[in-house]
């Protein structure tokens, strides 16, 4: 190797140099920024929880304790409704109680039965935001909606759906309507339609315009040429962006469930708070292994669907 | 060309039998799939009791509270004494201030002999004062002895709603005017009104003899019983945003407010006005300007420090969980199903569980998101370092370089732009979600927006709040799509 | 009779159509040549107004087709069949669906998107594509056929528009000479036995000297030439394609290059030549 560099090497090295020294040095502002605001930040959490972080933490696994249950046994009994050898009158140990009765002798367990709920919730949200994500969708197109103006008003629309809140939606409506899953499908709903009709106007946009434009030159109508050039190449995406959908909103319902919304997310806060550990049990395993037979299924059929694209999980 | 007989038809057909009798799924697919959509929703119609739900609702209710979100009310109660003597009150927290004297209302004046009997003014002043929660005590009555008092009371009052629309209460009738209809009540001070001629259909009445309540669209409402007259005012905007009834600055002009913070003489002479002008809008107890948006940041540090501390425990794991990186079964499995039950334990449950163990605050927020995102993080860190292109890495082995050197310059440079895109994408979306989780406990905005949701009347306030929440939602939207658009090199979005 | 008078387009400042005016009497096979970039897609495209003309008119028969919009526009879209150079079927739906979709103008909506089509159409759908030849292929999906069979479904299609115009927009362009030579046939033969107008851009010389009757040469946005094949001398080619004097009339000729003699003696015999292959 040459020790001496050449002139314009040597330019060219010391350019280098200097290049390397300007990105030492933003690489250095910006991660001490960082580490300020990280700082500031966690003193700043730290003194606004209520209880502060170094004493608590001791006691960090001291809720474990409230969720041991006097038998393991009685994990499976909460799960099912059944009757507790520990049964001294109180709530804690009544698990029969809560049986939903189909006849005199067959009922669905409590926790299943609003588990079920909670996935129809988050289904028939999945639905409604579908359809009319769906609408909109092919209005807030630039390729299929020449008016500016529609398509402005059905993107601003879809906007602001999906940036308002879902706790407000679901306050509202638990004023104005009953306590229940209602004000849970709505809030899941709404913010659904936003969301999906998002996913979908992209994906209408990406979409091939060639057998739209031959459509055109037959004579076909806007409905004729979005049913018939469109749907068919948009479908399977809509169909896999449906499902990612429904795994988000059955984490959403639950949530909602838990301020008021009805379904097991009102019995898992419950049952926290009067510390009720087998019933806390049995609510989190139903809870992760529905989640977990929803995600797997959805993503086997989203992979029949539309083959290996990930999606990157949008909320 | 293709206008064919029928005997040219039937060979055709005859020819072609599979392609002329349509596939029976090719024609009934979206039919099917029309109609199952259609039962699902009817099921769901009815496991849900939606249609009872909707028809027993009060709409009214409905548009009233959001009507409330932009709109404030001016309550005050025209009690009418049974010697006829009017009088005038605002509740404690109107806000109004403390002279109200405004303009859509005008009293006539006039002296008159009054029996002042003990409970009886102490009660004209309370009565209507139901709205507020922060009901006035009574007043204690000022005399034991009934006596006679010349004194000054109103004759009539008048109301006026809009252009077209007021109430003129007179000691023994109300007198509503609406579009040209007129609406005479006669009260008797025994809580009965009766009403001369029929209720237009802006009037309503229970029974005969019961309150009457007139509406004037969004300019107000009234109701009327026996013996008060409850005026509902309502007018467009945030009422007193900057400055509450007890700031010195209240009622004051922009102008006015400037002068006086630039070279007025002091308000309080232990500050400067500038102190006290903000001290008393940040402290400004309707609105808690301050407490909002402390309660806003800690969202804001809850998303950003949860998300910041998952991407980096993530960092690590997801080159053990990579197939292509770590070649170990067990390794890679291991950590994948870790990454699988943080994820799958929802954000939910960890909220749950650490506001138990450190008491409502960000900190329990903080945590929620970090288990939750160190999980789908590490999941999708971990699949995208599993797509990358093994061709870099090769070449920096051929070389000679050590696996750490191996993974700094072979594999890093491919993945770190996704990493950090989708941790920004997730940064963004987890503002979102520290609000959820917040109403549940664990603090910050959406804890203070479901205290303010559950009285149901703090809707100038929610709405203040939500603004604020979808401004934030909307920069850090702006920031990540053009960090991320900077970073992948195309626009995302 | 078929009437373009003046008709321009401008896309902001450049003038891709500047101000042609010609006519073309029913049931004759027109073929327009010109480099890429002289307007001739967007002279086509105007007449079937999947491109608004910047000014001027086009008349077929007593119609103004240039003002014509919604309900009346789609009729007229019905009677002017389209070709495109990239087929523009549908490529998930099947073959014969995508034929029947030429029906769409001629019944209504709802019926057209509940996908109910009648057994009469079927039959005129399949004889469409027996006369093509490709009836074999009715009920695989249209994106998985080869380009000069989903070309010919696209002929197929603009059939059973009924339609009184055919325009073909570098029809043969994606295709091999073998499929070349087929799709324009085809185009031919409609011509000649239905008597229906074509009105084809090409970019080979050698293709519409074999096919045309009459040929429009496009420069700049202009015709420059309007006549028979017989009279495109090597001057006129020239100033067609606007090239100096080192010209080949085989630069035109992308598709047959291979096999085309220094000079082109007699129109048709490239294809001839192909077809002989």
């Amino acid at each position: 190797m040459p020790n001496r560099l050449s002139d314009r090497a040597a330019i060219i090295e010391r350019h280098w140099r200097e290049q390397a020294r300007t990105r030492r040095l933003y690489t250095l502002i910006g991660g001490g920024g960082l580490i300020v605001v990280v700082a500031l930040s966690l003193v700043f959490a730290n003194e606004a929880n209520a209880g502060k972080f170094f004493e608590r933490l001791p006691f960090f696994f001291d809720f474990t304790k409230d969720l041991v249950p006097r038998d393991w046994l009685e994990v499976l009994r909460a799960m099912f409704d059944l009757p507790s050898p520990y049964d001294d009158g109180s709530l804690k140990y009544n698990y029969p109680e809560g049986r939903y009765l189909v006849t005199a002798d067959l009922y669905i367990p409590e926790y299943i039965e609003k588990m079920l709920e909670t996935l129809n919730i988050a289904l028939l949200s999945t639905v409604i935001g579908a359809l009319f994500g769906f609408v909109l969708s092919f209005l807030a197109a630039r390729n299929m909606m020449p008016n500016a103006l529609v398509r402005g008003v059905a993107r601003r629309f879809m906007e602001i759906l999906r940036a308002f809140p879902d706790v407000v939606i679901a306050g509202f409506f638990l004023a104005v309507l009953t306590l229940g899953p209602i004000p849970a499908i709505m809030a899941v709903s709404i913010h659904s339609i936003g969301a999906l009709g998002k996913m979908f106007f992209e994906v209408v946009e990406n979409a091939d315009m060639r057998p739209e434009e031959g459509l055109r030159a037959v004579g076909g109508s806007w409905i004729e040429r979005v049913r018939f050039a469109l749907v068919p190449q948009v479908l399977p995406n809509f169909a896999s962006y449906f499902l990612l959908r429904f795994e988000i909103n059955v984490r959403a319902s639950t949530i909602i469930g838990a301020v008021g919304g009805g379904g097991i997310g009102e019995l898992l806060r419950l049952s926290i708070s009067q510390g009720h550990g087998a019933k806390t049990i049995s609510i989190v395993i139903l809870l992760f292994g529905t989640i977990v037979a929803v995600d797997q299924f959805s993503a086997w059929l989203r992979r029949r669907l539309v083959g290996g694209d990930a999606f990157l999980p949008a909320t | 060309m293709l206008v064919l007989t029928a005997t040219e038809m039937d060979a055709i057909a005859l020819r072609h039998p599979h392609a002329v009798r349509p596939p029976f799924w090719a024609v009934w697919r979206v039919p099917a799939m029309a109609m199952a959509i259609a039962v699902y929703v009817l099921f769901s119609w009815w496991f849900f009791g939606i249609g009872q739900v909707l028809a027993t609702t009060n709409w009214q209710i409905a548009g009233s509270y959001l009507l409330q979100w932009v709109t404030y009310e001016y309550r005050p109660t025209i009690a009418i004494d049974k010697d006829g003597a009017i009088k005038v009150g605002y509740p404690r927290f109107d806000p109004i201030g403390p002279n109200p004297d405004p303009a859509w209302m005008s009293l006539d004046r006039g002296m008159m002999e009054r029996r002042i009997e003990a409970p009886a003014s102490g009660a004209a002043q309370t009565s209507g004062f139901v709205a507020s929660p922060f009901m006035a005590p009574p007043a204690k009555p000022a005399t034991e002895q009934p006596a006679t008092r010349r004194e000054e009371v109103v004759k009539r009052a008048e109301v006026r709603f809009t252009n077209e629309a007021r109430l003129v209460v007179t000691p023994d009738r109300v007198v509503v005017d609406k579009d040209g209809e007129t609406l005479t009540l006669s009260v008797n001070h025994d809580d009965e009104v009766k009403a001369q001629g029929p209720l237009p259909a802006w009037a309503t009445q229970k029974r005969a003899g019961d309150r009457v309540i007139v509406a004037f669209g969004a300019s107000g409402w009234a109701q009327i019983d026996g013996s008060s007259v409850v005026i509902h005012k309502r007018f467009f905007g945030w009422v007193n945003f900057i400055f509450d009834t007890n700031s010195a600055f209240f009622g004051k002009s922009a102008g006015e407010v400037l002068h006086l913070v630039v070279s007025g003489e002091r308000l309080d002479p232990a500050r400067s006005n500038l102190a006290l002008a903000v001290d008393d809008f940040l402290h400004n107890p309707s609105w808690q300007h301050l407490d909002v948006w402390t309660k806003l940041l800690e969202t804001i540090v809850m998303a950003f420090i949860g998300t910041l501390f998952a991407a980096l425990v993530a960092f690590p794991l997801c080159f053990v969980a990579a197939r292509n990186i770590t070649r170990n079964r067990a390794a890679n499995q291991i950590t994948k199903r870790f990454f699988d039950f943080q994820r799958s334990v929802d954000m939910l449950i960890w909220a749950l569980f650490f506001t138990r163990a450190f008491g409502p605050g960000p900190i329990s927020g903080m945590a929620a998101i970090f288990f939750t995102d160190t999980g789908s993080l590490g999941k999708l860190f971990s699949e995208a370092l599993e797509n990358i292109d093994g061709k870099p890495r090769e070449g920096v082995t051929s070389v000679g370089a050590a696996p750490i050197a191996v993974q700094r310059f072979g594999v890093l440079p491919q993945v770190l732009p996704v990493f950090v895109s989708q941790t920004l994408y997730f940064w963004e979306s987890n503002t979102r979600s520290a609000t959820i989780i917040g109403a549940m406990g664990a603090g910050g905005i959406g804890l203070k927006l479901w205290e303010a949701m559950r009285t149901h009347t703090n809707w100038p306030n929610i709405f203040y709040m939500v603004i604020l929440i979808i401004g934030t939602v909307f920069i850090f939207d702006t920031i990540s799509n053009a960090l991320r658009s900077r970073l992948i090199g195309r626009p995302q979005h | 009779m078929f009437e373009i008078r003046n008709l321009s387009r401008h896309f902001g400042t450049k003038v891709a159509v500047d101000g042609v005016s010609f006519s073309v009497p029913e049931g004759q096979m027109v073929g327009i040549i010109g480099r890429s970039g002289a307007g001739k897609s967007t002279l086509l495209r105007m007449i079937n107004r999947l491109a608004d003309p910047t000014s001027g008119s086009i008349r077929h028969g007593d119609v103004e087709i240039a003002a014509l919009k919604g309900e009346a526009l789609r009729r007229w879209r019905r009677d002017c069949a389209m070709i495109f150079q990239q087929f523009n079927l549908v490529p998930r739906l099947d073959v014969l669906t995508n034929v029947l979709l030429g029906r769409l103008n001629h019944r209504s909506t709802a019926l057209s998107v509940m996908n109910l089509f009648s057994r009469e159409e079927r039959i005129m759908a399949i004889a469409a594509l027996e006369r093509l030849g490709i009836e074999q292929t009715a009920l695989q999906p249209a994106g998985t056929l080869s380009g000069g069979q989903q070309q010919r479904v696209a002929i197929a299609r603009a059939l059973m528009q009924e339609p009184r115009v055919i325009l073909a927009d570098e029809p043969i362009a994606s295709l091999d000479p073998m499929n070349a030579k087929v799709v324009m046939d085809a185009l031919a033969d409609i011509n000649r036995r239905d008597g229906i107008t074509v009105i084809t851009n090409l970019h080979t010389l050698d293709t519409a000297r074999s096919y045309c009757r009459r040929i429009l040469g496009m420069a700049e946005g202009r015709v420059v030439f309007d006549g028979l094949p017989s009279e495109l001398t090597t001057d006129v080619v020239r100033r067609i394609y606007g090239a100096t004097d080192d010209f080949d009339e085989q630069m035109t000729s992308t598709s047959l290059d291979f096999s085309m003699p220094q000079a082109l003696p007699v129109p048709g015999y490239a294809m001839q030549a192909v077809a002989a292959c």
